[in-house]
């Protein structure tokens, strides 16, 4: 299988501070991707970088064979990148016009992209929001409307409107309800297997990505320190950050460590303890 | 009704019948709910069940406007009645700590004049004592004393929300509400959090109520597990046996719905339609029967009452008939 998405020795700096700090990895078609961490590890920065949000400092971002790491100059060209690349943020409250039902954002995307007549997007707008299972009142009200998940499903159907190559999904399902959440994983996996899309997972969810992905990537402080098979990789952690990661879980009989511990009383000068 | 004697049940609280109307809509459909001293107990629900208004009514922060009915009892009295003076004791007793804390800080006072407010203020404490006694809270949590010279901003989520610990651990209350409290943190600050609130607890013998949305959290941090379905408790069950052998479909399938870490399934057993609020759910039907794989034709026509069931309670008509057969199975 090609690969649909290339990173090759990454970077972006703030100032003096490195955001990320020489990441490479690459999708295959067909195949998903987890980068996890926590706040600050750099996985969101990279997912920005990759859809043109950030530029990078210095490395190289290819999707599907064409370079992305510099901003598109013509207008052909973005709308190139935006047919290779999509992506869903993680809060459905805030990623979709207030004024737009479903139909009308999905329809100005296949508007976009596609040339379509409007008789071939009415019935490509019916068919993406049916494949996310959004009924007929969902589909022609505004997102205030809307529940979370309902709207998770609106920036997801938007997403697929481009038919990209790639969605990266930047802990779009985090804030679901567990059982909606299962239904949005579940629509996940029958989309991939419909398409043939790749995804490119931004958790800090060990389960979800257990469940979504093939390959992971940990990220600590801007760096990767760990890659492998997701299987492989939660089974057995080699670097002590996946280890520690992976014993932050909660679960039956879980007794959590406490690492930074109570300071004695009369010894409070000392200097403070970093947490995160 | 009388209060129940906290001396005859043993429950430092009691919410009973807990009913909350907001406008024109139900919010919470009658809850009942009781923790012992020193008990942790869970309260789990999805978005809309109830479980954050039940932990305000308890803390007795209901917004404008709300109405309430039903009793809430903290040691024999009853917080409903409570006037100012005895209200203010009450909340030196019973201590809140929210998900979100930058939202429950001044950002412009200081980490200090923050955690002493309610000393100085309610408890008569001097500034110089209440500093001290800051001091050495901050020092339970694993933070520096030096931080109560400091702005809430120079501070990250997870220093933050252990100086909310501390803060509502200083008036040595006797339960501590816990909203979310670990929700927007990184699970390895989550885990940190988690411990130290373990510990103060056994130092303290202190009570819990944990509101979550993680029913694995609640599980294994909590002696006994609370599931809140639509503005009523659907379930009670000691922690350990939640997963093993829960005793209402919608606590089996919202354990059944989570992906597993251990393994990738072919499709998750998601439950169909979406969580009910309160004031959408039915008074003469079982809430959760249109979503429930074990539903029968009575469900759809009787509104299930909480009901004792191998040392748990369960609010489910068929709960007698399902029980022992609700449990997650480990094959694959």
């Amino acid at each position: 299988m090609p690969d649909v998405l290339e990173v090759e020795n990454l970077r972006k700096e703030y100032g003096d501070l490195v955001a990320v700090d020489d990441v490479s990895f690459a999708v295959a078609e067909g195949q998903s991707l987890a980068i996890v961490g926590e706040s600050g590890s750099g996985k969101t920065t990279i997912a920005r970088m990759i859809i043109g949000l950030e530029r990078p400092t210095s490395g190289r971002i290819s999707a599907c064979g064409n370079d992305r790491s510099a901003p598109a100059r013509a207008a052909g060209n973005r709308r190139r990148r935006g047919r290779e690349v999509q992506i869903v943020f993680q809060d459905p409250y805030t990623s979709l016009d207030p004024r737009h039902s479903a139909e009308t954002a999905i329809d100005e995307v296949l508007r976009i992209h596609h040339g379509w007549d409007a008789q071939r997007r009415r019935a490509r707008v019916a068919e993406l929001a049916g494949l996310v299972g959004l009924d007929a009142r969902q589909r022609s009200v505004p997102p205030k409307s809307l529940s979370g998940g309902q709207r998770q499903r609106v920036a997801i159907a938007r997403a697929l409107a481009a038919e990209p190559k790639v969605l990266i999904l930047d802990e779009s399902v985090a804030a679901l309800d567990v059982s909606i959440q299962a239904q949005v994983l579940n629509l996940l996996a029958d989309i991939r297997d419909a398409t043939g899309i790749s995804y490119l997972l931004i958790s800090h969810d060990l389960a979800v990505v257990r469940q979504l992905t093939e390959q992971v990537i940990v990220m600590r402080k801007g760096g990767v320190v760990e890659r492998g098979a997701t299987g492989a990789v939660l089974d057995d952690p080699q670097h002590d950050y996946t280890r520690l990661l992976r014993e932050s879980v909660p679960r039956p009989g879980w007794q959590p460590q406490r690492r930074i511990s109570a300071l004695p009383v009369g010894d409070r000068g000392a200097a403070p303890v970093p947490v995160r | 009704m009388t209060p129940p004697n906290p001396f005859e049940t043993g429950n430092l609280l009691e919410v009973a019948g807990l009913r909350v109307t907001l406008g024109a809509g139900t919010v919470l459909r009658g809850v009942d709910l009781a923790i012992r001293p020193g008990e942790a107990v869970g309260l789990v629900g999805e978005s809309g069940s109830g479980k954050s208004m039940t932990a305000r009514a308890i803390g007795r922060l209901l917004p404008r406007g709300a109405r309430s009915e039903g009793t809430i009892t903290f040691d024999g009295s009853d917080v409903n009645a409570l006037d100012t003076k005895g209200l203010r004791g009450y909340r030196g007793q019973v201590a809140m700590v929210f998900q979100d804390p930058r939202a429950h800080v001044n950002p412009v006072r200081k980490i200090g004049d923050f955690m002493t407010e309610a000393l100085r203020t309610n408890a008569g404490v001097k500034k110089a004592e209440a500093h001290e006694r800051a001091a050495d809270m901050l020092g339970q949590v694993g933070l520096d004393s030096k931080l109560l010279a400091r702005y809430p901003h120079e501070l990250s989520g997870g220093m933050l929300q252990r100086v909310m610990i501390a803060t509502a651990l200083l008036t040595r209350p006797r339960l501590l509400l816990a909203d979310e409290p670990t929700t927007a943190l990184d699970v390895t600050t989550q885990a940190e959090v988690m411990a130290i609130l373990a510990e103060l607890r056994r130092d303290f013998g202190l009570a819990l109520l944990f509101i979550t949305h993680d029913l694995e959290l609640a599980a294994a941090v909590c002696d006994r597990t609370a599931v809140m379905y639509a503005g009523q408790v659907v379930e009670v069950r000691d922690s350990a046996l939640l997963h093993t052998d829960p005793l209402h479909p919608y606590t089996a399938a919202l354990g059944a719905a989570r992906p597993d870490i251990g393994r990738s399934q072919a499709r998750l057993q998601a439950i169909p339609g979406r969580p009910l609020s309160g004031f959408e759910a039915p008074d003469t039907a079982c809430a959760f029967a249109p979503r429930c794989a074990h539903a029968a034709p009575g469900c759809e026509t009787e509104l299930p009452m909480l009901t004792e069931l191998d040392g748990g309670q369960s609010r489910c008509l068929r709960a007698a008939q399902l029980r022992g057969t609700l449990g997650a199975t480990t094959d694959a």
